[in-house]
């Protein structure tokens, strides 16, 4: 079914494509239309499944997880703030091994209160345990909400997956996408079959206290469930480009990286715009390619580790910051390369809090990476503007106040 | 790929009508982006929406700062829009009237295309909570002067909003639309194509 | 069975609730239960709040393999049908 639709509704739609049974969610800011839309299907009609609106994100991720137990298929979305309000049950989700999935639409976190894109939200859930998807089309958004189901319920994987969406960009945008039909998913994507669940014909309790004689290897067990998301990342994104003819990559996707010198490494929408500085700085002769990280839990340490063999140098463009540090991809990078190569790697944080970044900037800012111009770390779109300087006149002020 | 950038005041439809437009791309088979600047939106205050198409798959993400049309729905944000950027082959299509047009063009030193879209939606009794529904002929000056869609997809696109109203309504203010967009320095319409 | 976790693979904080899974927990018991028949009117309240579900319903039998002591019966009892005892050296 073809759909003229924002990224919002597209991904609710994509939900109830994917058989959803139990849809928890905290309904208000900061949350989007998701929600809303998936609302309005279940009391339409048009979806067979219980809406569950709670007090709070971290109730939310809560009853997502209790859902999950009880062997339903559980969904839920989510934003910025409210990300970081549930931050508690995101750990508790991976840790009891729930393999549910949950959108976040990528927002920037206050202050200054900003509702615009950048990846600080999710970034900041890194070690969660969470596979972790950032996607850069509003086609992607739906598969990737269907093949996340695929991934997360494998019985080698069983842990929680986060379908990470652009604010705006993606989120309020309207465009043309192609819905699959429920019957067609049902084929691709079986009604979930629990490997465990509560039931009272055998009783279990599930997240209790484990001891230090034992807890070390619960943690280890969910590394092994990272490792061998790897393997059925590429099974399912194969399987699904078989049934649905749509490909977006695996863990990563590639374009036109085997000739390129330098390599533009980028997540979520700004990957989407680097491919148009692609093909601007190659109709300039400069032999640029584009590596888009397209799952950044697990890490394709592989795919990287095979991108520094091939390119001569990248530059990674982070729509975050871990403060104390650089821009988080940019030090996840370095550290898959550690030991297997000496390429150079360049940093450009832009976008930060929703500020547009156009193809031309990356564009500009790639021509001074290959000729040696740019720095380690460039904040590529920094400069002062008048509001700027009210935190100076502020000062003043309180320098004949408080002396 | 064509490039739009609309710029006018909540309450006026801004983002409804670049919504519409796209779907009336999408209606004749493109590719198409739909989406406002967000902010803080509040009924008065400036908006800016922006909408492209393209026959193949859209890459670009960005705001739109060298669009094909520049779309300005109020008088008021025509500051406002022209800092935004153009490029020199931008072409400016006002909710205005000629003497309006001819100030702006002058003012410009370029052609200035416009509709006087208020009067249309007030003749036709298009008005809601004292705004007159401007977006309802812009819909037709934009995909006429777009060359964006004949005029039954503009009706098709139309169907479902003016069944809410008065439908003839509707069809006269967008047809009035469609129809009449002038330039400064010609009599011609601008397009007319049926 | 299986020796090493990549074995394994699935390790999580699954457990079963097993009668006896801490030992025998009677012997941490220094005050004991003593239950009255002639006072007991079989009304179950000490059933209910026994946390260690060492009371059995159907005859009101206190299972000292695995009482505690802690006393809440004694205390919660309306008729004071038990009463805490001293254990004696064992």
């Amino acid at each position: 079914m073809r759909v003229l639709e924002t990224g919002n509704h597209l991904v609710a739609l994509a939900v109830r494509a994917a058989g959803v049974e139990v849809v928890p969610a905290y309904p208000i800011t900061p949350q989007t239309q998701v929600i809303e839309k998936v609302a309005e299907l279940i009391a339409g009609g048009h979806m067979d499944a219980e809406y569950i609106p709670v007090e709070s994100e971290h109730s939310a991720c809560a009853a997502l997880i209790a859902a999950s137990l009880t062997g339903a298929r559980a969904f839920s979305a989510t934003s910025a703030h409210g990300l970081a309000y549930m931050h508690e049950m995101v750990h508790f989700a991976a840790g009891i091994r729930a393999p549910v999935v949950m959108a976040n639409i990528n927002r920037a976190l206050g202050p200054g209160w900003n509702i615009w894109c950048d990846h600080q939200d999710s970034i900041s859930q890194r070690d969660t345990g969470w596979l972790q998807i950032y996607v850069a089309s509003h086609q992607e958004v739906i598969d990737s909400v269907i093949q996340g189901f695929k991934i997360t319920e494998n019985w080698s994987v069983m842990l929680p997956l986060m379908v990470n969406l652009d604010a705006f960009v993606l989120s309020h945008t309207y465009t043309d996408a192609e819905v699959p039909e429920i019957e067609e998913v049902r084929e691709f994507l079986p009604p979930y079959k629990p490997r465990w669940k509560l039931d009272p014909r055998f009783p279990v309790t599930h997240g209790s206290v484990v001891y230090p004689d034992d807890f070390s290897e619960t943690r280890q067990s969910m590394q092994i469930g990272q490792n061998n998301a790897r393997r059925v990342i590429k099974e399912v994104c194969r399987d699904y480009a078989e049934v649905f003819g749509r490909w977006h990559g695996d863990m990563v996707e590639e374009y036109l990286i085997d000739d390129a010198e330098i390599a533009i490494v980028a997540m979520g929408t700004l990957a989407s715009e680097s491919r148009v500085v692609v093909d601007v700085l190659r109709q300039e002769g400069l032999r640029v390619g584009l590596f888009r990280i397209r799952f950044f839990r697990p890490f394709p340490i592989e795919e990287i580790r095979s991108l520094g063999e091939r390119v001569k140098s990248i530059l990674v463009i982070d729509r975050n910051y871990s403060y104390g540090m650089e821009g988080a991809v940019f030090t996840e990078l370095k550290g898959a390369l550690y030991g297997f190569s000496n390429v150079p790697v360049r940093n450009l944080i832009v976008g930060l809090g929703g500020r547009d970044v156009s193809y031309e900037l990356i564009a500009d800012m790639t021509r001074k990476a290959i000729s040696g111009e740019l720095g380690e770390i460039t904040w590529g779109d920094s400069r002062i503007t008048p509001s700027h300087r009210v935190t100076l006149e502020c000062l003043e002020e309180f320098k004949k106040l408080l002396g | 790929m064509f490039q739009v950038r609309a710029h006018g005041l909540g309450g006026q439809g801004v983002v409804t009508l670049v919504t519409w437009a796209a779907e009336a791309a999408y209606r004749v088979g493109k590719h198409v982006q739909a989406f406002p600047f967000f902010s803080a939106e509040r009924r008065g205050a400036p908006v800016k929406a922006y909408l492209r198409m393209d026959d193949k798959p859209i890459s670009l993400r960005s705001q739109i700062k060298k669009p094909d049309i520049l779309l300005v729905i109020s008088s008021s944000v025509v500051g406002l829009a022209l800092d935004e950027g153009m490029g020199e082959n931008t072409k400016i299509l006002i909710n205005a009237d000629l003497e309006l047009a001819q100030k702006l063009a002058e003012h410009l030193v370029r052609d200035v295309c416009y509709l006087d879209a208020t009067t249309i939606a007030l003749e036709n009794g298009l008005e809601v909570d004292g705004m007159p529904m401007v977006n309802v002929p812009l819909l037709g000056a934009l995909v006429s002067f777009a060359k964006i869609a004949p005029f039954e997809v503009v009706m098709d696109v139309l169907d479902m909003p003016a069944r809410g109203g008065n439908y003839r309504s509707f069809k006269n203010a967008a047809k009035a639309g469609y129809f009449s967009v002038r330039c400064t320095g010609t009599e011609e319409i601008a397009v007319s194509e049926g | 069975m299986a020796e090493s976790i990549e074995e394994i693979e699935f390790i999580t904080s699954l457990s079963r609730p097993t009668k006896g899974c801490a030992g025998d927990t009677g012997e941490w018991r220094v005050f004991r239960p003593v239950k009255d028949e002639t006072k007991c009117n079989n009304c179950l309240i000490c059933w209910i709040y026994c946390p260690e579900a060492c009371i059995s319903k159907s005859d009101i039998e206190i299972d000292y393999q695995y009482c505690k002591g802690c006393g809440i019966c004694a205390e919660e009892c309306p008729t004071k049908a038990i009463v805490m005892v001293k254990e004696e050296k064992r």
